[in-house]
């Protein structure tokens, strides 16, 4: 029957998508998950949501993998500071005042940063983001990176400054969707 | 101006703080003098600063370390969130001209998006809007039934609204609602015109008996004879 076999096919493309997400941004997605949770479990209850907020809105999937990875990073980090603003907002808390009132933190602003970032990354070449993951993600020292990178340490310093122009030319004008981001 | 250091290349190491001491002395120095490289190094530096935005699992790359729990809870919510998706499509077919529609394609899968049950797959669809949908045929009489309940006024009366095909011309008819309880209420009656039993008739009413009370709707004549009863 017809309506069966299209059936069929819908539902492995939804699992086929969800597995592809969960195996390219899966990790990056738990680990911060869990360092702003603090709870594993917690975490992991984002990374599903995150999941499954994508699904819903498949249109911003056909971006590159940097703006999908900065799209999924904003998702799971609103989903966690609605559910700690959530938490403060029952009623057995004390009542809000100015001084203890949730920073209302702007979705949208936070989503142009991360998604901007991590498009503007992977746009540079390979030398050039390894030089800056190493120097700057992991802060390890020129000697460190030179050793890790395989290249002398003049290397390292001359790519930082090209990969840090090419970075700044890669923001140039960009604009960004912002779709379905505080769904 | 201390031209003799003019070593751009430097800047972005200084700005990511991987020089050595003497050399970030050296740039120091050099800076002052040079307003070209003053207007580089800022660049640079908001440059630093947005990176900042990005948190350090933002590069790491591949699925969790551990248990794919989260996969496999994740793969089935999608799989009944779309169950329940497909479900609301039939929203589409809000409104008796729509049903009819529908059950004229030929009952079962109609064009575009909209699912209607077929008789090979009993399924009560729930509409957005707190209605429900459901379609029965009964082959030994080949009269066809699609109803749609919605509360109605109170909640404790139900509109249905149906349409119905199979059944012969000059047939005096009725929409009975069958509740749980085993009592039953008559909807509305008809009588079968020739254009009804050539397409189909629409009949609707309302009856007091709770949405949620309903156990089926049956299409009978006068006489007791019933042509087909749709569950829910």
């Amino acid at each position: 029957m017809a309506g069966v076999g299209s059936r069929g096919r819908r539902s492995t493309g939804d699992e086929a998508l969800i597995r592809s997400l969960y195996n390219e941004h899966g990790r990056a997605l738990l680990a911060y998950a869990t360092r702003l949770t603090g709870d594993r479990a917690a975490a992991e209850d984002v990374l599903q949501e995150t999941l499954i907020r994508a699904w819903r809105n498949p249109d911003v999937l056909v971006n590159g993998k940097g703006s999908v990875r900065g799209w999924l990073l904003t998702v799971a980090r609103n989903i966690v500071t609605d559910r700690v603003r959530a938490k403060r907002a029952r009623p057995t808390e004390v009542a809000e005042t100015p001084a203890n009132t949730p920073v209302a933190r702007d979705h949208a602003d936070s989503v142009v940063d991360m998604v901007v970032v991590m498009e503007a990354l992977d746009s540079l070449s390979e030398d050039h983001r390894d030089v800056l993951v190493e120097v700057y993600f992991h802060g390890r020292s020129v000697g460190e990176a030179a050793e890790v990178l395989g290249v002398p340490p003049g290397t390292v310093k001359s790519r930082s400054h090209y990969a840090l122009r090419a970075l700044r030319r890669a923001f140039g004008g960009r604009k960004v969707a912002l779709k379905g981001v505080a769904g | 101006m201390n031209t003799a250091w003019h070593d751009v290349q430097m800047l972005g190491a200084y700005v990511l703080g991987t020089l050595e001491p003497r050399e970030v002395t050296a740039v120091d120095a050099h800076v002052v003098t040079c307003p070209e490289c003053r207007n580089e190094l800022e660049e640079l530096r908001a440059m630093k600063e947005s990176l900042g935005d990005l948190p350090p699992e933002a590069l790491l790359d591949g699925p969790p370390e551990g248990s794919d729990l989260a996969l496999q809870r994740t793969l089935r919510q999608v799989r009944s969130e779309r169950t329940s998706m497909r479900r609301r499509r039939g929203l589409v077919l809000v409104g008796a001209a729509a049903l009819a529609a529908a059950v004229l394609a030929g009952g079962g899968f109609v064009a575009g998006q909209a699912v209607l049950p077929s008789s090979e797959e009993p399924e009560v669809v729930e509409l957005a809007s707190e209605g429900v949908l459901a379609s029965e045929e009964n082959p030994e009489t080949g009269a066809r039934a699609t109803v749609m309940l919605q509360p109605a006024g109170d909640a404790e009366s139900v509109q249905v609204d149906s349409v119905v095909t199979g059944i012969p011309e000059g047939e005096q008819c009725e929409v009975v609602v069958v509740s749980k309880d085993g009592s039953s209420e008559v909807a509305t009656s008809w009588i079968v015109s020739a254009e009804a039993a050539s397409k189909a008739s629409e009949p609707g009413g309302s009856v007091v008996i709770p949405p949620e009370e309903v156990a089926s709707v049956m299409v009978r004549n006068v006489n007791d004879t019933e042509f087909v009863t749709v569950p829910f």
